[in-house]
């Protein structure tokens, strides 16, 4: 274990304005003078919290953006890359947390995409394709027919597809973004298998989680990035938590989630033997005043689904919602919004914002009712409120005319809570609040659910981060296949690995 | 099993051919071979047109621009002809007409990136308004005899336009199957991103596709002039519709990606039989449309439904 294969040198990156030009003048930066190494045949772990950097200095290393300052020097040779396509010949292969094929064709067609094998200059040999294709996946041990189409494979099966393919072009680096995010268990195993068998082909791996068991298991060197910075190196033989956990968060974690709420007796909502779906166990769950109530689990164990349900925003079999005391027949969105419940759903993008208005549009949106006078708009009480929201949530814009799709995805955050604080919901759901947004952001968003909360709002976070979920809850559920598999009390003492053991096993 | 469970649109195809062959034993002279060549004969054109527009709906476009294109294409190629040139130049020539609008719609969606549906809709009424100027809104006719055996004439007992139709779906069909480009534009309908960061030029590929669409549908429009032995300015535009509902009925899915130029042609075959049914039992055409019409909303509905049915049903916790 050895000599440099890879050096990043003083990589930074700009952030830049709406039309792309880098802003060269500010202090804020996506990353700011990073030094990286990588040495032959090592897993070397990345770490940071979302927003720190990760996947853009990735994005870089494979050719799919360019870095505005800084080299690179690969196996004793300076270069750079202008696409992909040149990352992927110098031996750097991608996989990227969400898969990179097409669905709707086979196996063997998209190892080979873009790289078919001919038989004559008009038609591809197939049958040499599915051969090579068989030979390829064999290598890593795994038995896919290569005829199959990629949709009727697992995610797991999906990834092994990628490393395959990625191993067809001799990589010598390859970088998996958080690959095991959506894996069983027992995938999992053979993922590491595999990652340790290429290790001792020479093969390097930067190897991005957030998931500390993981990197004791496969990883030898830890790099952590914070806001754009590198905050240190470690070796996985000197592993400290403690140490670690500083170098990501750079403050302790009570700080960032201090909380003085404290939770009433009086239930605002519970649900009782609530279905997501057919087939899936019932649910029974209940939020207090005041209190915060944490939803772990793995992407896809039901949690946005069990969410959508009580919102009224998803139909499901069987179950009874109680809000306030009273029973909601079959809750709808509207009649929700009326009652006091507000949803954020976990994509801004797609259902909370509507991008291409501006932010008081977007803060008034939700309960234009107020505002109606004789059917018309009062725009003078529209305003009143916009600005005393986005004053209150310290929004940075240049005015509340702003277009959303303009703001930093903090602040459109903001615009999204603004949007229903503005009607005292008595329920706030919300469905990962910070997801992609940067620390100091993600402060505020912490301090202003720790206010709401004080005022007596009953908060449900759906959460897939865990300081996020053990700092800021009062209780946690943890969900999975579909139902409710563990309750955690903050009294009880909330760990990492009592909610994963929940999540997994 | 699993090959029928692939392509579960076969079941309804199955489906509707036996209703037609049901329909059919209440027709005289419905089941006579010539009938039947004839109804092959009478869906030729629209078989053409559709193996083009099945590779557009497989890059999740949209064509149309086919009505347009098969009358000006067919225009062009007949006022040459009717000039006194050599046929086979004048056919080039109606050819490479559509091409070149077939090309411009490409280029149009893949470089400017204005929506398929605007851009051929526009290039489709500019090429029908050209064979109205062209021909001074009036028909043109009396080809050459040799015109007319393409579109009339029969070899060995069977009609030379089935032939041509037949030529056509075969060549499409290879294409798509067997050449990189046709493997890539299936994997272009189902992630663009992915086939654009192998280093695929995804922009020239659209502009081929609509470019082949193009000039299939001048392809069909020529050969619909020789089986009349006229050209009408507006004669290409029911064609739009029935390539449209051949796409469909033969399961290419308008999500993209998916999609056989054979089962375009068994859907066109399909159109082809329910039309001489409607005719022989003396429907006027204006009433066919609305049936065809209807046609094509159930089973779009049908295979949307299917397909919501399906990713519920795979969603598991």
């Amino acid at each position: 274990m050895s000599e440099t294969i890879l050096e990043m040198r003083g990589i930074t990156k700009y952030i830049f304005d709406s039309e792309g030009i880098a802003l060269k003048n500010t202090n804020v930066k996506i990353l700011d003078n990073i030094d990286f190494n990588l040495r032959h045949g090592e897993v070397h772990v990345l770490m940071g919290e979302n927003g720190a950097g990760k996947s853009t200095l990735m994005k870089i290393l494979g050719g799919i953006i360019p870095p505005d300052e800084g080299e690179m020097v690969l196996e004793g040779q300076k270069t750079g890359f202008k696409n992909p396509m040149e990352a992927k010949a110098a031996g750097i292969g991608f996989i990227h947390q969400e898969l990179n094929l097409c669905q709707n064709i086979d196996v063997a067609h998209n190892m080979f995409l873009g790289n078919e094998i001919m038989k004559n200059s008009v038609f591809m040999d197939k049958k040499e394709m599915y051969q090579r294709s068989a030979e390829l996946l064999a290598r890593i041990g795994c038995n896919i027919n290569p005829k199959t189409i990629v949709r009727n494979l697992s995610t797991a099966q999906q990834q092994l597809v990628e490393i395959a393919k990625a191993m067809s072009y001799h990589s010598k680096i390859l970088i998996m973004d958080e690959p095991t995010a959506s894996l069983s268990q027992n995938e999992i195993d053979i993922l590491f298998n595999l990652i340790r068998d290429m290790k001792g082909k020479g093969i390097s791996i930067i190897y991005i989680s957030h998931r500390f068991e993981e990197l004791l298991e496969i990883g030898d060197r830890i790099t952590v990035l914070r806001d754009g910075k590198n905050s240190g190196n470690m070796d996985v033989a000197d592993y400290d938590y403690d140490k670690l956990v500083n170098m990501m968060v750079g403050r302790t974690l009570e700080k960032m989630h201090s909380c003085t709420h404290i939770p009433q007796e009086e239930e605002v909502l519970r649900v009782e033997g609530l279905k997501i779906s057919e087939k899936t166990k019932p649910i029974h769950i209940t939020v207090k005043k005041g209190e915060i109530v944490g939803l772990g689990g793995l992407v896809g164990s039901g949690r946005t689904e069990l969410a959508q349900s009580i919102f009224g925003a998803r139909r499901f079999p069987s179950g009874k919602v109680y809000y306030m005391g009273e029973r909601i027949k079959k809750p709808n969105p509207r009649s929700s919004v009326q009652k006091g419940i507000a949803y954020l759903s976990e994509d801004r993008k797609l259902d909370g914002l509507v991008l291409p208005m501006d932010i008081r549009e977007n803060i008034t949106l939700a309960y234009l009712d107020r505002f109606f006078k004789n059917r018309i708009i009062s725009k003078p009480r529209e305003r009143e409120i916009a600005e005393g929201e986005a004053r209150e949530l310290n929004i940075v814009c240049r005015s509340i005319y702003q277009l959303v799709s303009t703001l930093s995805g903090g602040n459109q955050q903001k615009v999204v809570l603004a949007k229903w604080l503005s009607q005292m919901p008595k329920l706030l759901i919300l469905d990962e609040p910070t997801r992609g947004i940067d620390i100091n952001a993600k402060a505020e968003i912490y301090k202003l659910m720790d206010e709401i909360a004080g005022q007596g709002v009953a908060i449900l976070m759906i959460s897939s981060e865990m300081p996020e979920l053990i700092g800021m809850s009062d209780r946690i559920y943890v969900m999975r296949g579909g139902t409710i598999s563990d309750e955690i009390d903050k009294a009880d003492g909330i760990t990492q690995e009592r909610i994963l053991q929940g999540a997994l096993n | 099993m699993e090959r029928i469970k692939q392509h579960k649109n076969i079941i309804w195809i199955g489906a509707a051919i036996v209703a037609l062959i049901i329909a059919g034993s209440f027709i005289p002279y419905f089941y006579t071979l010539d009938n039947l060549l004839n109804v092959v004969r009478q869906s030729s054109v629209v078989a053409i047109c559709a193996v083009g527009v099945t590779m557009v709906i497989i890059i999740l476009g949209i064509d149309l621009s086919v009505g347009g294109i098969v009358s000006f294409g067919a225009m062009v190629c007949g006022i040459l002809m009717l000039a006194g040139n050599n046929i086979v130049l004048c056919m080039l020539a109606g050819m490479a007409v559509g091409l070149a609008f077939g090309l411009f719609n490409g280029f149009m969606v893949a470089k400017i990136g204005v929506p398929p549906f605007i851009t051929t809709l526009v290039v489709g009424q500019v090429a029908a308004g050209l064979a109205l100027v062209l021909s001074n809104g009036g028909s043109i006719g009396g080809f050459p005899d040799s015109y007319g055996f393409i579109g009339n004439g029969t070899f060995l007992g069977v009609p030379v336009s089935n032939y041509i139709m037949a030529a056509f779906v075969i060549v499409g069909s290879l294409f798509m199957a067997k050449t990189k480009m046709g493997s890539q534009i299936y994997a272009l309908g189902g992630n663009e991103t992915v086939v654009r960061q192998e280093g695929i030029n995804t922009n020239k590929i659209k502009i081929i596709v609509y470019g082949i669409s193009g000039f299939c549908a001048a392809c069909g429009g020529i050969l619909l002039s020789a089986q009349l032995d006229t050209v009408h300015p507006i004669q290409g535009e029911p064609y739009l519709l029935d390539t449209i509902a051949a796409c469909v009925i033969g399961g290419v899915s308008m999500m993209g990606g998916e999609g056989k130029i054979y089962l375009a042609l068994v859907g066109a075959l399909v159109i082809g039989l329910v039309r001489n049914a409607l005719n022989m039992l003396g429907m006027h055409p204006f009433y066919q449309n609305i049936i065809i019409g209807a046609i094509i909303i159930v089973v779009v509905a049908i295979s949307v439904w299917n397909k919501n049915k399906k990713i519920k049903e795979s969603k598991t916790f």
